[in-house]
């Protein structure tokens, strides 16, 4: 039996399926058929992290100043996007990725004005949503949920919620989890 | 390394084959999806992101006019029709559109909607305002069944004259979901 430890094929042209019967099994393993590795490797089905706030760990808002929103439950993830000991912001892991989207939900106690919205590397930019609630009455809890376009990124890109207000208010974590932040990887980068 | 170019240069016999180095031009077929077709597919279709940079003077039923795109992956947007998404080849079957507004109004209410191919269709989304200040949202679709050369716009509606406000808070998305 003749055995071959190291075997290169070359053609010149295209290979077609009426290539040799050699050519023809090299294909269909090497190019014809994705596992489910490889189409998570590409974005699919990736859902990246969330963090959300635990029952009654209400979060005030800072008054007339902006200040970071620091979620502290992390309720997955899958991919290293929550840095170590640092929740409350999201950061790309690497560069496998070139396109996330990143939304929020929170309810406020108190709808007198206030901003919300998500940073990219600490400031905002085209793409990522904000909100501001004016003044529709207080004592009321007022629902917000954003979210992005798909946003370019590199590795060691962070992402960050803000808020504002003019009056005393807060994030409220209430029993069910109805504030939270999430970053989703959408596109692989396409080498 | 040994580099032979077809099996006849073994001879006759078994043959074992311990590694393959394969190096050519492969052809896609339609039969299975192929990581190629998977980059075309997929790969090259983020979207489209438009922006404003200076403010639009607005009245009722106006269409906003995007100026810049900070990434267009397929041809969405032409200056040219500066208002409009639009699809680009029949690949795509479905979008999701989000967007972000800054709208500026001294009293009274406005609107701030999507339309499809020229009318409000679900399942688009409708912000509702009715302030006296100036006001900022976010605007997410659903999935939206779409064809080659549908149009995609941001329309806004009031009952007095306004300014969509320029700023890093005046975009418009879309996003491919489903390919066909």
């Amino acid at each position: 039996m003749t055995v071959v430890n190291s075997l290169t094929a070359t053609v010149s042209g295209a290979i077609t399926d009426s290539t040799s019967a050699f050519l023809y099994v090299v294909e269909r393993l090497q190019s014809k058929y994705i596992t489910m590795s490889q189409l998570q490797d590409y974005g699919m089905g990736q859902i990246g992290a969330m963090q959300a706030l635990p029952d009654s760990t209400n979060i005030g808002i800072n008054i007339n100043s902006v200040a970071p929103v620091v979620y502290s439950l992390e309720l997955y993830d899958f991919g290293g996007w929550i840095p170590a000991s640092s929740l409350g912001i999201f950061q790309v892991p690497d560069d496998h990725w070139e396109y996330v989207k990143v939304g929020a939900s929170t309810v406020y106690n108190n709808a007198n004005f206030a901003d919300f919205y998500i940073v990219k590397n600490t400031a905002h930019t085209w793409g990522l949503p904000w909100k501001r609630h004016e003044n529709i009455g207080a004592g009321g809890g007022y629902v917000c949920v954003i979210e992005s376009a798909p946003i370019q990124v590199v590795s060691g890109d962070t992402f960050g919620l803000r808020s504002k207000s003019i009056l005393a208010n807060t994030i409220t974590a209430g029993t069910i989890m109805t504030s939270m932040f999430w970053i989703q990887p959408i596109k692989a980068r396409f080498t | 390394m040994t580099q032979i170019n077809s099996l006849a240069a073994l001879g006759s016999g078994s043959i074992q084959v311990n590694s393959i180095n394969f190096y050519g031009t492969f052809v896609d077929d339609d039969f299975n999806l192929t990581l190629t077709t998977l980059r075309k597919v997929v790969g090259n279709n983020v979207g489209a992101l438009v922006v404003r940079s200076t403010n639009q003077a607005m009245v009722s039923g106006d269409v906003v006019l995007w100026q810049a795109a900070v990434y267009d992956t397929d041809t969405w947007w032409d200056a040219t029709s500066a208002g409009v998404l639009r699809v680009p080849h029949g690949n795509i079957s479905h979008v999701r559109l989000t967007a972000s507004f800054n709208v500026r109004s001294l009293f009274g209410f406005h609107q701030v909607f999507f339309h499809h191919n020229g009318a409000l269709m679900y399942p688009l989304p409708i912000w509702n305002v009715a302030h006296d200040h100036v006001r900022v949202d976010n605007l997410v679709s659903g999935q939206i069944p779409v064809s080659s050369g549908d149009r995609l716009e941001c329309v806004i509606n009031m009952n007095n004259n306004t300014d969509l406000v320029a700023s890093t808070q005046a975009w418009f998305s879309v996003e491919p979901v489903r390919f066909v």
